[in-house]
Parts: C-alpha cells; structure tokens; sequence
C-alpha cells in the first residue's frame, strides 16, 4: 500500500512542471474559460455597471448606465449613474431630456467640467475614446 | 555525513548538464517562444537573460545548493520586473501614478495579492471588488487567477520563493548584512499575516473597496501608486513609503528575517493554506537531526519550529543548504524521507523554476534592454 501510494505520488509530483508548461502555453484559452466562473465580472463599482438605455444626441452616442449602490454586504445608500460619452468631443456638449434615477436632466460638459441639472457631479474623466460622468443619486 | 552526497548530479560536469539541458531547453522555448524580433539592445537582453536563468539553474544543481542561487535568479528578477513594469506604464499612460480616468476605464494592473481582498466578495456578490480589465492588458484578472491557482496548487507556498515579483525586495535586503543586527525574532510573528489575511478581506468587503492596495501595500513604492490630488492621496503615499521602509528595507536588513514576507502579506498567509493541499515540502528526516539549530536561525520565513518546517514554509532551499547533516530535505509527501532525495528535489525545482522564469524571464529581458540602451 505504501509503495502504490509512493508511486502515486512521484507521479502527481512530475506533473508539476507539465502542469506549469500547460498553463503558460494555453494562457489564452485558460483565460477564456475563467470567464464563465460566475464571478467573472468588474464590480458596477468600477464599471459602471449595464448599460440600460443608448441614445443620440447631437451626433453623440450616449450610454445611459444602470443605478449603482456599492457595497458587499450591504448597499450604501448613496450611488452613482455613470453616463459615457462614447467621442471625445472637443469642446462643450450639451445633452438635453436624459431620464437619470426617474428625473429628467440635461447634461452639459466641457473638457474642463460637467454639470447636471438637479444632480452633483460624482466623478468626470476623459479618456482617449470616450468621457465618463458618474451623477449622484440616492437611494 | 556529507551533505552534498544528498543530490544527483552533485560536483559533477557530467550528471548536472543531464538535468540542466532539459531546463535549458524550457527556459530557451519561454523566453524565444512568445518573442521575436526588436531592436538589437533587446535582442542582446534576451540572450544575457536566457543564459543568467541558465546559468543560476546549472549552479543550483552542480553546487548542489538550492536557496544560494535561487535567491541571485529571484532577486535579480524582482529588481528588473519592478523597471520593466514601471517603463510600461510610463508607455501606456505617461507616469507610473494613477488615477480616476485608470481606476473608471477599469485599467490597473492585477496583482496576485488582490486575491485575498476578492474572496468575500466573490462569494458574496459574485463581482471583483477591483478596477482591473477581465482579459485585455498587461496583467488582466483572468491572467492572474489562472496563474494563482494553478501554482499555489502546484508550488503552495513555494509561490513566495519561486515566483513572487515582490518577494525577491526583502529577500535580498535580508542579505545585506552577514549577521543580524536584532539577533531573535519572534517565530510566531509569522501569524499575524493570518490576522491580516481576515482583516484584510474582511475590511475590503466592508468598505467595499481592496483596501490593502488602497491603503497598505509596500510595493505601491516601487510599482504603482495613487496621483497625489488630495491630503488622503497624500497619506496613502506617505504610508506606502513607510511600509516599504520598515517592512521591505529596515527589519530585513536588521533581523535579516523577511519581514514583510512572513509577518505582513496577506498572500502570504493565502499560499500557506495551499502548502496543505501541496505535494511537495521541505522536511527533517529526525534521525539524521542533531539538534543544532542551525536551519532555524537561518529560516527567513520564521517557519521553523522544533526543528520542523511549517504552514508557512516557503519552500527557498535556505535551511537545506544550511543543515549540516543533510537531515532538512525536500521531500514528495508520501514518499519515503530517507529515500530518493535527488528525485523529490529535482521534481520540485524544475516546476519551481519554470514558474520563475515564465513568471518574470519577460520582464527581466525588457528591465535588461531598458538598462542596455542607456549606454548604447
Ligand atoms: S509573502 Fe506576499 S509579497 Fe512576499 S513573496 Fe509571498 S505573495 Fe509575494
Ligand atoms: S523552512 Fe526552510 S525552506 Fe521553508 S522557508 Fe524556512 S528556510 Fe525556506
């Protein structure tokens, strides 16, 4: 019994370097697989969450993203909605009639700053393809 | 007893190139495989990398000396990860700080340390408390947990002696001095890299944010760190530098313990539990211990108690070069201790080693380049 378990275990034990090989050589697939782990996903947190609603307005694609309240165990009453301007335009936009949170409000941003009506400004980027508002909003 | 009689291949030309040629062979197809081309400075870099990992290799076999040669392979490697990933982010976006534009495009890069912050809310909300990018990029989090899981299921712990690019910061600093300043550590300040693994996660899921990265991480000082915009950036920069201090550069230069290794990583404490499930250890085969204590003193893990290596063994190699009988051995559990010892060794090192050079030969080869083209 101890000389199969011994062999048993010389084997597992010479799989270690294969197992290595295996696993740097076929990163990509590997990668892909773990992919469909159920907790495979960016928390809202940091991206935003799903886009719920697209529109266009003044040639702008805008993707309207769903209400985020971060959290693990329990929600935080204060959240974000993360609005992405999908160009980067040069100078002001306005974005009139959003429905954010079940309120109507117009966006207007300049690469400076943004602005929204009727809500403080979590956060504005801009990044080489697109900007990115977070509104505030409350439970 | 002769300790070196212990390995194959032991002082001798011949039986050390059997078992170096096939690692040569791995280490040539990792680091020419995936690349090719590039300016001559890379194309230099490339080679000194292939034949320093070859050559440090060669040595652990014919000296017979694991944790010696190892540690040059490990340290050297940690160094120049540390210059390639800084000149990386300089390329991708200008300055090796970041901030809300990164963290909102979900672009940080992944480290493997970040894994003790996600297991809570992995579970709980199924979600990556982390603003990293699932597949694209340098260091994605589909690259790294595949990378995690699959060597601490094969290495456990060895992880922190094989492969970390973290690690090797304190391993070397713990070498500078030839004796310690502060001669007794405490073995059992290793546990509280247990507590912080529980804090770490368990506050992470509550604020609900990494907060060991945000907050804690000594290695933010020399790879990643927050733009300083506000007085809170401000004193997460001052802590991070401060960790590194004390933790990376004063302590292990004093103890010449790993400090941060062994009391501080929450990862640390991760990979021990791996080392349960692990096939490999290093071992004291008691009837050939005389009790001289000699591999505890030298232990940078705080891992040894009563002679014995434990959880947290890093699998480094430095009580067995240091044994003067030869008792200390890695050993393949379930196997025999006093028996095959060049086999249960050399089926742990080339794993180990081929993680190390998979793991960090890039980056090595692109911290070298960056060095070369200064003077060329
Ligand atoms: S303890 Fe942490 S930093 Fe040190 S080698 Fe292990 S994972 Fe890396
Ligand atoms: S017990 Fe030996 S092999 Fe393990 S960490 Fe300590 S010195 Fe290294």
């Amino acid at each position: 019994m101890k000389k199969i378990l011994s062999v048993f275990a010389y084997i597992w034990a010479s799989l270690g370097t294969l197992t290595i090989l295996v696993a740097f050589i076929g990163m990509g697939s590997w990668q892909q697989l773990s992919l469909n782990l159920p907790f495979m996903r960016v928390d809202p947190q940091y991206s935003g969450g799903a886009v719920v609603d697209s529109v266009v307005r003044n040639n702008l694609k805008i993707s309207i993203h769903e209400n985020v309240f971060p959290g693990v165990f329990r929600q935080s009453g204060n959240g974000f909605v993360q609005i992405d301007v999908n160009q980067c335009p040069a100078d002001t936009i306005r974005i009139d009639s959003l429905l954010i949170n079940n309120k109507i409000t117009t966006i207007s941003a300049t690469p400076e700053k943004a602005e929204a009506d009727g809500f403080e400004i979590e956060d504005f980027v801009k990044l080489a393809d697109r900007w990115i508002i977070r509104l505030k909003i409350e439970k | 007893m002769n300790r070196k009689s212990n390995y194959w291949g032991t002082g001798r030309i011949g039986k050390s190139i059997l078992l170096f040629a096939p690692m040569m062979m791995l280490i040539m197809l990792m680091l020419l495989g995936s690349a090719s081309g590039g300016d001559a400075a890379t194309q230099i870099a490339r080679l000194i990398t292939i034949a320093f990992f070859g050559a440090m290799f060669f040595l652990i076999i014919y000296t017979g000396k694991t944790d010696k040669w190892r540690a040059v392979a490990f340290i050297v490697s940690a160094l120049l990860f540390c210059i390639a990933f800084i000149h990386n982010l300089i390329l991708e976006r200008g300055s090796m700080t970041f901030s809300n534009a990164e963290e909102l495009s979900c672009t940080i890069p992944f480290c493997h340390i970040v894994t003790t912050m996600m297991i809570i809310p992995a579970a709980v909300k199924q979600t990556i408390l982390f603003p990293g990018s699932l597949v694209e990029g340098f260091a994605s989090i589909s690259a790294m947990f595949v990378i995690v899981l699959c060597f601490s299921i094969v290495l456990g712990r060895g992880f922190c002696s094989w492969g970390c690019f973290y690690g090797g910061w304190d391993d070397g600093t713990s070498r500078i001095l030839r004796k310690p300043v502060i001669k007794k550590v405490n073995n059992s300040y290793k546990w509280f890299s247990f507590a912080m693994l529980i804090v770490m996660a368990l506050w992470s899921a509550e604020a609900a944010e990494p907060t060991y990265c945000s907050w804690l991480c000594p290695f933010k000082a020399v790879t990643e760190n927050e733009r300083i915009v506000d007085t809170i950036t401000l004193i997460k920069n001052i802590i991070f530098t401060l960790t590194f201090a004390v933790l990376v550069v004063v302590l292990p230069l004093l103890t010449k313990k790993r400090i941060q290794c062994a009391t501080f990583c929450p990862m640390g404490a991760l990979l021990s539990l791996f080392n349960k499930i692990n096939i490999f250890e290093v071992k004291n085969d008691t009837s050939k211990c005389i009790g001289c204590g000699k591999c505890e003193k030298a232990c940078p893990m705080l891992a040894i108690e009563k002679r014995c290596p434990t959880l947290t063994c890093s699998k480094c190699g430095k009580c067995v070069d240091a044994c003067p009988t030869g008792a200390m051995r890695f050993h393949i559990k379930g196997t025999p201790i006093d028996k095959h010892t060049t086999i249960a060794r050399t089926l742990f090192i080339f794993p180990a080693y081929t993680f190390l050079v998979t793991l960090c030969g890039g980056s090595v080869a692109n911290g070298l380049a960056l060095i070369i083209n200064l003077f060329i």
